[in-house]
């Protein structure tokens, strides 16, 4: 009894003393001890189950960003961060961001997705996309972690095991070495060698073949090539010269990322026909005076980041993170216990003659960011929509999907600010009033037929729809499937559907409705802000603020429907926003005859004060006398 | 902003409730207050026929009615989103604001022409002035006549930072801050410009028949 009691201590001690250890050991990056020195990363690199990798191991493993940064550093808080937590039940949306837009030029599909709740976009298991799929097409744009590591799915449990699970690969954002590549890293996505990624984008390792191509039944481990001799199974070899004699590797972690790290992900182009060189655009104006994205776009260990828009402070509970916005750094709050404003130098605007109604109905974004806004959007090509960076990818000004920009729109907390904006273009199934999308992948057959008539079509670009071809598609969509509900076709803000004579009818409907997003960069220098000409920058009758044109991009938009004007998107009604604009017109009148009765007035005021002054002498004189 | 709609909802609303009362006590009756107003605006229709008051008392009868409309126009303007919403005035109701502004700025300077002569401080009034000094009580109508007079330079002088804090405003001159002051002030002389407004009005329709028609009669001499 007793020599079992003192086993139970013991063993009790060891496990109490093991987790006090485990604790410690992946604190020890996370907790700072205050030195400002950047502690250098010269690491072991570990696989997937843990083992030290060395060079001669056979078959030779590819590191794991997890195995390896999670000895110093706390993964399990870190994958919950915001660039990972789309699809985590409890993670907040907050505000309306950049969705990942599934385009299908073959099936005159443009749809927004999101794992998050933003309204307007959809799950991309409303399209039948499981996670692999939705991998297979836009994890060459994440950062890993996340879906990436959510294998569960019964249906590609074989595949997953091939492809291995996409970890959050930490230098996607934290090696600042010259041959860290989240191109490779992408391509390695589209591959399928999730596993192997990190690997290929460090720069210090080499990986061939493709987990896509090797069939569910291939064994990574024992690493027997497949039948086929033309297909190549993943492989990874390292360069050796980077490993020091105890196989260790020095990665370059500064503390402050440049804003190229971030730009793979977050990188936009304005297609300007009139400056199409790049030498003739500007970058943000603070990139350009030194700052770095991340000084704004802060982030604990958690990896929470600032995202930096007006509001998100209250959603947080975190009151600091307001003091990170535009408005917070540049005028400050007076709500705050010290003065927090005028970070890296932040200088405090004058916006002279600026009334402050100015600052309430808009974001600081819409006089000073974005493009400065023409008679009619402009497109704009997105790192994550266009796949920018991607070896290979589409480069015509015109590549699919089509955003406008920027679109002065109202927000949710009712100021304007300047949006991208898309139009969701796809196929569904009406039913008591939800619309369920169709994969691309279920319409393609049908639309095969009006893409082979269309001779002029260029391949990536929307096949031209004309109203029989749609009613022909929607008819079959019928056909297929007679308990799904109405076969439905939305593009270009519009909603199509058979209608009781069997023609096609337009319908209104909020799923046809643009889904736009805030946009904050590039930040224009201040002598390129809205207003800086005077008021009728945005307060003209054919200032773009109000009267700008929106294009309508989508596979079958009515000709005259092809533009809107930026007041629809602005609740603000066409003439009450033309008659403010003219108005402006006659303000100089207005001036001069308001100065004219005031120093009518004060004339009249002047002299009967100095009447009662001159009889206030009279008196004293006489009195006297 | 919260302060402004404060310090004005009180104000118009002790003004009024005073106006309510005071009509209570001295007709007691509201068919009373009715049958008043209506003699008013008789004897100002009757005066616009041209009558005794001649063409000159007809045109100061006309400005007068057109500046008390259109200030009545811009402080519904001005003050219904602001004490209402609670926020800046903006949109249609900014553009019919800053449309008046300038129609209400020239019917005020003619309002001044025509009347300042009329309502000049006089040496009565400094014989009235000398007589508080002594806890001498001045007549009723005499103290009607001089608050008629307060009334109207009081409306005037506020007036010069109410288009002051307008003009300012709309030159490149002042900050966000100095902007944000600028339009405080302008709310707080537009306050305190419709309140002697209304005041003014409620005396000249309430307590001013003998008081206009001494005034007149003094004209006249």
């Amino acid at each position: 009894m007793k020599m079992k009691r003192i086993i139970l201590i013991f063993l009790f001690c060891a496990f109490a003393r093991g987790e006090t250890l485990a604790q410690t050991r992946e604190d020890v990056g996370d907790t700072p001890d205050g030195n400002r020195s950047v502690p250098v990363h010269l690491l072991k690199l570990y696989d997937e189950f843990d083992h030290v990798i060395r060079p001669d191991d056979r078959p030779l493993m590819p590191f794991s960003p997890k195995q390896t940064c999670r000895k110093c550093h706390d993964y399990e808080k870190i994958r919950h961060g915001w660039h990972f937590n789309a699809a985590d039940s409890g993670a907040r949306g907050g505000r309306r961001g950049e969705p990942w837009i599934l385009v299908d030029p073959g099936a005159a599909t443009q749809i927004p997705l999101s794992y998050r709740n933003w309204t307007g976009t959809y799950r991309p298991t409303d399209l039948g996309l499981s996670t692999l799929d939705f991998l297979k097409t836009f994890g060459r744009h994440l950062p890993g972690g996340g879906v990436g590591e959510k294998d569960g799915a019964l249906k590609d449990y074989m595949r997953w095991q091939v492809s291995g699970t996409l970890e959050v690969n930490c230098q996607s954002c934290h090696n600042a070495d010259a041959g860290q590549s989240q191109a490779e890293f992408g391509m390695q996505v589209l591959r399928q060698n999730f596993r192997w990624a990190a690997a290929a984008s460090s720069g210090f390792a080499t990986v061939r073949g493709s987990a896509g191509e090797m069939p569910d039944n291939y064994d990574t481990y024992t690493a027997v090539p497949p039948e086929a001799s033309n297909l190549l199974p993943p492989t990874v070899s390292y360069n050796t010269s980077r490993m020091d004699a105890a196989g260790r590797v020095l990665f370059n972690v500064p503390r402050r990322m440049p804003p190229t790290q971030c730009a793979f992900c977050h990188s936009s182009r304005v297609i300007d026909p009139t400056r199409p060189e790049r030498w003739e655009g500007e970058e943000d104006v603070h990139i350009a005076s030194g700052m770095l994205c991340v000084d704004c776009h802060r982030n604990g260990i958690d990896h929470q980041m600032i995202r930096g828009y007006e509001g998100e402070a209250e959603l947080r509970g975190q009151p600091h993170v307001a003091s990170f916005t535009c408005r917070g750094c540049h005028l400050g709050s007076s709500d705050e216990p010290v003065p927090l404003e005028g970070r890296r130098g932040a200088p405090r605007p004058e916006h002279l003659g600026l009334p402050p109604v100015h600052f309430e109905k808009l974001a600081c974004t819409a006089c000073h960011s974005g493009p400065w806004p023409g008679g009619t959007t402009y497109t704009v090509k997105t790192s994550r929509g266009h796949a920018l960076g991607i070896p290979k990818t589409d480069k015509a000004d015109d590549a699919l999907p089509q955003i406008a920009t920027p679109v002065f729109a109202k927000q949710a907390d009712g100021t304007f600010a300047p949006h991208d904006l898309l139009w969701p273009a796809f196929w569904g199934y009406g039913r008591k009033g939800y619309i369920a999308p169709l994969g691309p992948d279920r319409i393609r057959p049908l639309v095969t037929l009006i893409l082979s008539r269309d001779t002029t079509r260029r391949i990536g670009r929307w096949p031209v729809l004309r109203e029989s071809e749609i009613l022909d598609v929607l008819q079959q969509l019928r056909e297929r499937d007679t308990t799904a509900g109405d076969p439905l076709y939305v593009s270009g803000g519009m909603m199509y559907a058979i209608g009781p004579a069997g023609t096609l009818t337009r319908l209104k409907s909020d799923a046809a409705e643009p889904y736009g997003w805030p946009i904050a960069h590039d930040v224009r220098p201040k002598a390129q802000s809205l207003g800086i000409r005077g008021c009728t920058d945005c307060h003209a009758t054919d200032a773009p603020f109000h009267f700008g044109m929106v294009k309508i991009a989508s596979p079958y938009v009515v000709g005259s429907d092809s533009l809107s004007r930026m007041t629809d998107y602005q609740d603000v009604s066409v003439v009450s926003a033309w008659l403010f604009s003219k108005s402006f017109l006659f303000r100089p009148a207005l001036k001069v005859l308001i100065i004219l009765s005031f120093l009518l007035i004060a004339s009249v005021v002047l002299i009967q004060a100095l009447g009662g002054l001159a009889h206030i002498i009279r008196k004293l004189a006489s009195e006297e006398e | 902003m919260t302060v402004f709609r404060i310090i004005a909802g009180l104000s118009i609303a002790v003004l009024l409730l005073g106006m309510a009362y005071d009509i209570h006590r001295r007709l007691k009756t509201w068919r009373a207050a009715g049958n008043l107003l209506h003699r008013r605006i008789r004897a100002t229709r009757e005066g616009g026929r041209g009558g005794k008051s001649g063409r000159l008392e007809n045109v100061r009868r006309i400005v007068t009615i057109v500046s008390s409309a259109l200030l009545f126009c811009l402080a519904v303007t001005g003050f219904l989103p602001v004490l209402l919403l609670g926020s800046h005035v903006s949109g249609v109701l900014l553009v019919i604001h800053v449309t008046i502004a300038p129609v209400f700025g020239i019917a005020l300077s003619a309002l001044a022409l025509l009347w300042a002569h009329r309502l000049r401080f006089d040496e009565a009034d400094w014989r009235i002035l000398e007589g508080v000094g002594r806890r001498k009580s001045p007549g009723k109508d005499a103290l009607v006549r001089i608050a008629l007079k307060v009334g109207f330079w009081s409306a005037l002088l506020l007036s010069l930072p109410l288009m002051l804090t307008v003009i300012l405003g709309l030159f490149p001159l002042y900050g966000t801050d100095g902007e944000a002051l600028l339009i405080r002030l302008h709310g707080y002389s537009a306050l305190l410009l419709m309140i002697t407004a209304l005041g003014e009005l409620y005396l000249i329709t309430a307590y001013n028949e003998h008081s206009t028609e001494q005034l007149m009669k003094e004209q006249n001499q």
